[in-house]
């Protein structure tokens, strides 16, 4: 059984290698194959715990669509962000909570990535390289009791299960600035199995809710502004 | 509303589900404010299973190829967003006020921006094909057998051992039946003629089985066969076109070797013991690396202007699609780990890239430079 323990390590930043150090040995590989594998294991060690626990209650249902599991894309993760390990970059992670959640950020992106690539069959998937990179956004992002954020939670609230599922099935496949985008037939006709229903439906449950969140949102957004 | 408009605001809705899903922690946590939530909700006892407690270097579970794609899906559905168009997505917010930060990937997070000053630097492609450091045909193979070196098929380089695993999927190209002497007195040759190839999940597919004038006498076969149906028995049907009935035919297990892919199959059309027609057929590695699509050639070509390529030549071909997506700056065709190696270089330098199996491609396509 791993406990907590494992997703937030105690040892002290300063007396352990930190993850930019580990990784940066990953990419040296070439030069030093024992040193990267122990490096390997220690990253691992500090992050497949919490990639396992969040990805199983996160993304179980969409993974299921493309018959594999969650040690499946744990697995393949890893051995992802292992041979991309040259391109992490540590930012601007001042203390060990911070970088331990970039880390895992990192992680989160690349996870997410093969989940979309492998619901499309590897084939023909949209490749930025900006999912792999973590952004250095100019605001910081909005705390868990920001308005906004309450806001949105609650327009989610509005939708049934089966809505829910359609997003975020969806959510795997949008492109910003991408044209025409929709469903591939494929992941529609799953869904429909799914929710015993037809795949035109499934493009319906979509489409209706995308408009529920617009009228639950549009209002109360620029209420929130006017009082602001 | 005109299409555009409501493609537009399809995205600005969906723009603001993806935000509402990260914000209702419904997605993979991807940036640090949404894994320290994550690690907020998480349950103290999760536990490991036991093929997972330490790090390995891949392994393939129940059986499978490490990445096996599942299926074949459609070729379209999957625009690519350049950072310009991630960047212009953000003006479809225009019905929510207060306006949510518009530019976003997929994963939710804004993405890098690009500083006004900096010049891009070009990005370094070069290919390098796996086969030649083991390769059995091709004019590009050094160790070639004397017979394997000009191949009919055009290919420059055929690894020795076929991937019966991980390989394909093909293109087909099928030449033009010439009828033989029975042929001529048993075929309703009056008729319009077509061959038809069935073997896989997808049905017949045909294309025209006798040369027409003017027309190129080889035909790409418009879609795509899986290693799996080459290896299980294509079949090759001579059929009067709109008619099911079979007038000739040929079935054989294809193993794409070296000797096959240089020299192509020579497929036999039969009925009843009587040898009706003949044909060559090639089979061609279809894995493109695009680099860009744009609506004219001079944007592509402009494009290009981006890369330093080596290895292989850049070609424009014009697809079936329409507007921004109508040409197509591509490299190849490749086999799948060399397409697949060509396209992490790009992403490692920051540039966009996929793989495609040119399906919508129209004719031959031009020379880029």
């Amino acid at each position: 059984m791993l406990s907590c323990d494992a997703f937030v390590p105690s040892t002290p930043l300063s007396q352990r290698a930190t993850d930019a150090e580990l990784l940066e040995r990953v990419s040296e590989r070439a030069a030093d194959a024992a040193s990267a594998r122990g490096a390997e294991a220690e990253f691992y060690a500090r992050h497949a715990g919490y990639l396992y626990a969040v990805l199983t209650q996160r993304v179980r249902r969409p993974l299921a669509l493309s018959g594999r599991e969650v040690e499946d894309l744990v697995q393949e993760t890893f051995f992802r962000a292992f041979a991309r390990a040259h391109t992490y970059s540590a930012g601007d992670a001042l203390d060990e909570d911070s970088e331990r959640r970039r880390s895992r950020a990192w992680l989160g992106r690349i996870a997410e990535r093969l989940l979309a690539d492998w619901l499309a069959g590897a084939r023909e998937v949209s490749a930025s390289p900006y999912l792999e990179t973590l952004a250095e956004p100019d605001a910081p992002p909005p705390s868990s009791r920001s308005p906004k954020l309450r806001l949105m939670r609650e327009a989610l609230e509005t939708l049934s299960e089966r809505e829910r599922d359609v997003l975020r099935v969806s959510a795997l496949y949008f492109r910003p600035g991408a044209e025409h985008q929709r469903l591939p037939n494929d992941v529609s006709a799953e869904l429909a199995r799914r929710w015993g229903t037809t795949a035109e439906n499934v493009r319906a449950i979509r489409s209706r809710a995308l408009k529920r969140l617009k009228d639950y949102l549009q209002p109360r957004l620029r209420a929130q502004t006017e009082d602001a | 509303m005109s299409r555009k408009t409501d493609d537009d605001d399809e995205r600005a809705l969906q723009e603001v589900a993806l935000r509402a899903l990260r914000a209702g922690d419904e997605l993979v946590p991807t940036s640090e404010a949404e894994v320290e939530r994550a690690e907020g909700m998480l349950q103290r006892d999760s536990a490991l299973p036991d093929d997972l407690r330490t790090y390995r270097t891949r392994r393939p579970r129940h059986g499978q190829a490490p990445n096996p794609p599942r299926r074949q899906l459609g070729v379209t559905g999957y625009a690519v967003a350049t950072v310009v168009g991630a960047l212009a997505a953000g003006t479809a917010v225009h019905w929510l006020e207060p306006q949510l930060p518009t530019s976003v990937t997929s994963a939710g997070s804004e993405l890098v921006k690009q500083s006004a000053s900096a010049k891009p630097r070009a990005t370094p492609l070069s290919f390098q094909s796996n086969c030649e450091k083991s390769c059995c045909a091709g004019s590009a193979c050094p160790s070639a057998a004397e017979g394997l070196r000009a191949c009919p098929s055009g290919i420059r380089c055929a690894s020795c051992a076929a991937d019966n695993v991980n390989g394909g999927p093909y293109r087909l190209r099928l030449g033009s039946v010439i009828v033989t002497e029975q042929g001529q007195k048993l075929l309703p040759l009056s008729a319009p003629l077509e061959l038809c190839v069935t073997g896989g999940a997808a049905g017949a597919v045909c294309v025209p089985a006798l040369g027409e004038p003017g027309s190129d006498s080889w035909r790409l076969l418009p879609q795509v066969t899986p290693l799996q149906d080459l290896l299980t028995g294509p079949r090759v049907e001579l059929r009067k076109r709109g008619d099911s009935t079979v007038l000739a035919s040929w079935k054989h297990v294809v193993s794409p070797t070296a000797e096959l892919l240089c020299r192509g199959l020579a497929v036999v059309l039969n009925n009843e013991g009587e040898t009706l027609g003949r044909l060559s057929v090639f089979i061609e590695p279809t894995h493109f690396v695009e680099l860009s699509r744009a609506a004219t050639v001079p944007s592509l070509l402009e494009m290009l202007t981006h890369y330093e390529i080596a290895g292989t030549e850049p070609r424009v071909y014009e697809s079936s699609q329409a507007g921004a997506r109508r040409f197509a700056l591509v490299l190849g065709p490749f086999d799948k780990a060399e397409a697949e190696a060509l396209r992490w270089q790009a992403l490692d330098h920051g540039a966009e890239a996929n793989v495609s199996l040119g399906l919508d491609f129209i004719g031959n396509p031009r020379p880029a430079r």
